[in-house]
């Protein structure tokens, strides 16, 4: 640095002291107002940088990007309308010396909140004297923000929930709004409330096959309003199941197309609300099925993925670790990335609960009496992520995955805790960045948090999922992940007994790998939760069998890296 | 760094039992006789898979060969390579989560000895011939052992730890006491002195400081990666420290942005330059002021997770673990950021130790 040295007599002319000084004068010194040197604006906003100088009288100023000069006073306003990182240089001269700093103008995009809500689009219709709590999704920004739930125009709360009650019949307009100093979103939605709700249903599928002396469940795979509603199945004129059951287990045995007739019949105040539904069932016969026995050439692996629908995730759509690439954006494409990761020994996460991968083999695979099947997964001791193995004989014949599931027992089926039949449905967040609101069909709701510093992709929400919401179904083993450091930083997930995949089990890990669950085919159990005899199976499903988050881990997912007959190991 | 730690510590495994053809499965021992300088990478593998391995560079001949420790030993280097050191022609690898040090020559990788019942082993410094220290995860004691005899001695109780939050790291030595970073879930540098063996004193920076180097001015050099967003144990912004060794007194504090997380600090040979990772590679004059703000190397939207330079040529090697199942790169650029040779190794390259 320069220095120049002056004798000062001068200046110390009224100082009480007479002792004759030696000053220096030294070169200028620029002290930036941001430690690092990195400043950081919105696009389109203002931002002055003003550094504290020291040495500086009658300095000249010169700020600077690549040469030219953008400003010559102390402090510079600098504004930009385009992203990006701009390099300005600061040079302060005097006659003594100049220094020269070189900052970095980061301009970023504005943080305007974003703002969902589950079931906004399609508005809600409550039954008079109930109530509903909303809970609005808003994407995190950096600035502090408010919200409002306006009820008809009416600010009724400040805070990310809203309970609305039905009070009285009419429309109702309930609008949440989000604000910060960057800006506002908001979000519409319509309440009705009718004096009864009206009843409804829905039918996944209508047309059924049936093996002979096997059950399957038909009927409503969802119903609302419907509790004490009377079913009626009926083949003809024939009476099959009364009741307020509101699916038959059918259990036809004669072979051949039957009609059934299911209606459903709801007393609402004086009125009669009635609905129908006619169902198809084609029973065919065991000596029918399509047995495909190996060969010489038949090979042990899983050979095809039919169908990979993964809940929303930390790790659906990521680039880095997920290994997507962002052409993932049909099912097709899913399935060819599964394929491709499964290939390569990779694991495939299933997402949140209920996310599932389909694959088949080139040959049936055998009941043999003992294990019959492996899945690869990635758990170890404190880390299991428990995933529901289902399987399919091809009864059709047509070499798709199209038939009757057959879920295979494990260590918790038959306890309370564990739920059949559990439903979640998902809900795309309306921005990127956000988190994943679901509801289930208990009444719970929550969120499959989104994982900024780890998992930074835009959306945890399936991208080749084009429906706004998704619902997923499947068996719910109770959770059992919980935190052992009791401040949230050290996460078990521990295992369970039996019977399912990624899970780090003492019992069915293979002898040579701990990492592959093995499975008897003999576990097969109907919806009844009786056992059904299969000889074979020609495909196997796995689903998430969790609905649970660890802290700053996330949602727990199951995660698959391969299939394989297990007769035809060296085990 | 938290990815979803499964993932982050596991996956990937190759043909398990299906495959009876794994590459190095054959169970043979291989000559090896790599005589001349040379690089040696640790590669972390899975946790709980028990697929690390050592691999060696040659940057004379620009060659790579891998799995050396399994070609030479016919026996797996384990779960989880952690770091390793040399001295007096022994090669020190750390295995942590199989618990183990393993003594190999560093010519032909054979294995001349082991000290194994360790907790979870990170790093090894030696004091003399007969002792060196080895720091612990999960653990609140830095191990005391004997290289000659490949026993453990003592420990080190270090305070303010319990055996679930203990974590000691990378040593770095000033006469007679060592100097060691105390990173998850920790806020300390620990001064140790060598003849008794005791933490004599402690310096609190910021949270988690992840690594520690000292430069040609006898400055310890820590970065904190700040934590991450939900940690009970705080989140903030990270900065780099300089330390002095005499007084262990903090004379300067670099701030990052929140949000960034730097690691891996490294030194040049003549250690008058430091380097880390922040997203990008960044390199800084031990006697700068301010931290840069250009990038040594720009962010190449992965996963860079390892550093080192050449103490000769200044080269700058960068290991990245792609995906971390994946066989990682590591990529070798000159002083001047020019891309010199780039190579595979094996599954999450994170250290590395010059011959």
């Amino acid at each position: 640095m320069k220095k120049l040295f002056f004798l000062i007599a001068t200046t110390f002319a009224l100082c009480s002291c007479n002792i004759d000084e030696e000053f220096t004068i030294e070169s200028p010194k620029i002290i930036l107002d941001n430690e690092s040197g990195i400043y950081s604006t919105k696009v389109g906003s203002s931002i002055t940088i003003s550094p504290r100088y020291e040495n500086a009288e009658n300095a000249i100023f010169t700020w600077s990007i690549n040469d030219s000069v953008i400003a010559t006073t102390p402090t510079l306003q600098f504004c930009s309308n385009a992203l990006g990182e701009f390099y300005i240089s600061i040079q302060v001269e005097t006659e003594v010396g100049e220094e020269k700093r070189e900052i970095r103008v980061d301009v970023v995009e504005v943080e305007i909140p974003i703002v969902s809500l589950a079931n906004a689009e399609k508005g809600f219709v409550l039954a008079l004297n109930t109530e509903i709590k909303f809970t609005a999704l808003v994407r995190e920004t950096s600035l502090p923000t408010t919200y409002s739930w306006q009820l008809n125009g009416e600010v009724v709360s400040n805070s990310l929930s809203y309970t609305f009650l039905a009070k009285e019949l009419g429309d109702y307009t309930l609008v949440f709004e989000a604000k910060n100093e960057d800006g506002a979103d908001k979000i519409e939605t319509k309440i009705e409330v009718v004096e009864f709700a009206p009843a409804s249903w829905y039918f996944e599928k209508t047309d059924y096959q049936l093996v002979a002396g096997r059950i399957i469940e038909v009927g409503p795979t969802e119903t609302q309003n419907l509790e004490n509603a009377n079913f009626c199945y009926k083949i003809g004129e024939n009476i099959v199941q009364e009741g307020t059951q509101q699916t038959w287990m059918c259990n036809l045995t004669q072979v051949g197309k039957h009609e059934v007739t299911v209606t459903a019949k709801v007393v609402q105040g004086d009125k009669i609300e009635t609905l129908t539904q006619a169902i198809n069932v084609n029973v065919i016969s065991s000596n029918e099925l399509h047995y495909r026995a190996k060969t010489e050439n038949s090979s042990a692996d899983w050979n095809k993925v039919y169908e990979y629908t993964p809940a929303p995730g930390q790790f659906i759509n990521e680039l880095k670790t997920g290994g997507f690439d962002g052409n993932q954006t049909t099912p097709q494409a899913a399935i060819a990335y599964a394929e491709a990761r499964l290939s390569s020994n990779n694991w495939v996460s299933l997402g949140g609960f209920g996310g599932y991968i389909v694959v088949g083999f080139d040959h049936s695979i055998d009941n043999t009496g003992g294990y019959d099947f492996g899945v690869l997964g990635n758990s170890f001791s404190g880390s299991s992520e428990p995933g529901i193995v289902w399987v399919m004989q091809d009864e059709n014949g047509d070499g798709l995955p199209n038939d009757n599931w057959y879920e295979l027992r494990g260590s918790e089926t038959g306890k309370e805790s564990t739920i059949q039949n559990y439903a979640v449905t998902y809900y795309r967040p309306n921005g990127e960045q956000m988190s994943v609101q679901w509801t289930d069909n208990q009444g719970n709701s929550g969120e499959i948090d989104y994982l900024k510093t780890f998992h930074n992709q835009d959306f945890y929400y399936p991208n080749w999922i084009n429906k706004n919401s998704y619902t997923l179904r499947g068996t719910r083993l109770e959770a059992r992940n919980y935190d052992k450091s009791g401040n949230g930083s050290n996460w078990i997930l521990p295992e369970y007994e039996w019977g399912y995949a990624d899970n780090f089990s003492s019992t069915d890990c293979t002898l040579t790998n701990n990492k592959a669950n093995r499975f008897d085919i003999a576990n097969a159990i109907d919806a009844n939760g009786n056992s059904v005899e299969l000889d074979f199976i020609d495909f196997v499903k796995v689903q998430t069998a969790v609905n649970t988050k660890s802290g700053w881990l996330g949602e727990v997912s199951t995660e698959v890296l391969g299939f394989f007959d297990y007769s035809m190991t060296k085990e | 760094m938290p990815y979803k730690i499964k993932i982050l510590l596991s996956v990937f495994f190759a043909s398990f039992f299906l495959a009876g053809c794994m590459e190095w499965e054959y169970g043979l021992e291989e000559d090896f006789a790599a005589s001349g300088e040379g690089l040696f990478i640790t590669n972390e593998g899975n946790f709980q898979y028990g697929n690390a391995s050592l691999s060696y560079y040659d940057p004379e001949t620009k060659t790579i060969e891998n799995e050396i420790f399994y070609r030479a030993n016919a026996m797996k280097l384990g779960d989880v390579a952690q770091s390793m050191i040399i001295r007096d022609g022994i090669g020190w690898v750390v295995v942590n989560n199989s618990h183990v040090v393993f003594a190999i020559d560093i010519n032909t990788f054979k294995e001349v000895g082991r000290i194994t019942n360790l907790t979870s082993p990170r790093y090894m410094h030696f004091i003399s011939d007969e002792k060196a220290y080895i720091t612990q995860i999960w653990d609140n004691r830095i191990f005391i052992v004997n290289p000659k005899r490949y026993e453990i001695t003592g420990y080190i109780d270090c305070p303010n730890m319990t055996t679930e939050s203990g974590s000691t790291e990378q040593m770095v030595q000033y006469g007679k006491y060592v100097f060691v970073n105390c990173w998850s879930y920790q806020n300390r540098i620990l001064k140790i002195d060598t003849e008794t063996d005791k933490v004599v004193d402690e310096l609190t920076v910021g949270i988690q400081p992840t690594s520690l180097v000292m430069d040609c001015n006898n400055k310890l050099w820590t970065v904190t990666d700040g934590g991450y967003e939900g940690s009970p144990y705080g989140h903030e912004a990270p900065s780099l420290y300089r330390i002095d060794a005499e007084t262990f007194q903090i004379e300067q504090q670099f701030r990052f942005t929140f949000g960034d997380a730097p690691s891996e600090v490294q030194l040049n040979g003549t250690k008058d330059k430091i380097y880390w990772i922040n997203n990008d590679i960044w390199e800084m004059d031990v006697t700068a002021d301010y931290l840069p703000i250009k990038p040594f190397l720009p962010y190449q939207e992965t996963i860079y997770y390892g550093l080192t330079i050449c103490p000769r040529t200044g080269d700058v090697y960068v290991a990245d673990a792609i995906d971390y199942c994946q066989q990682g790169k590591i990529y070798r650029y000159s002083k001047d950021g020019e891309l010199i040779d780039e190579f595979y190794v094996g599954i999450i390259p994170g250290a590395f130790c010059w011959k």
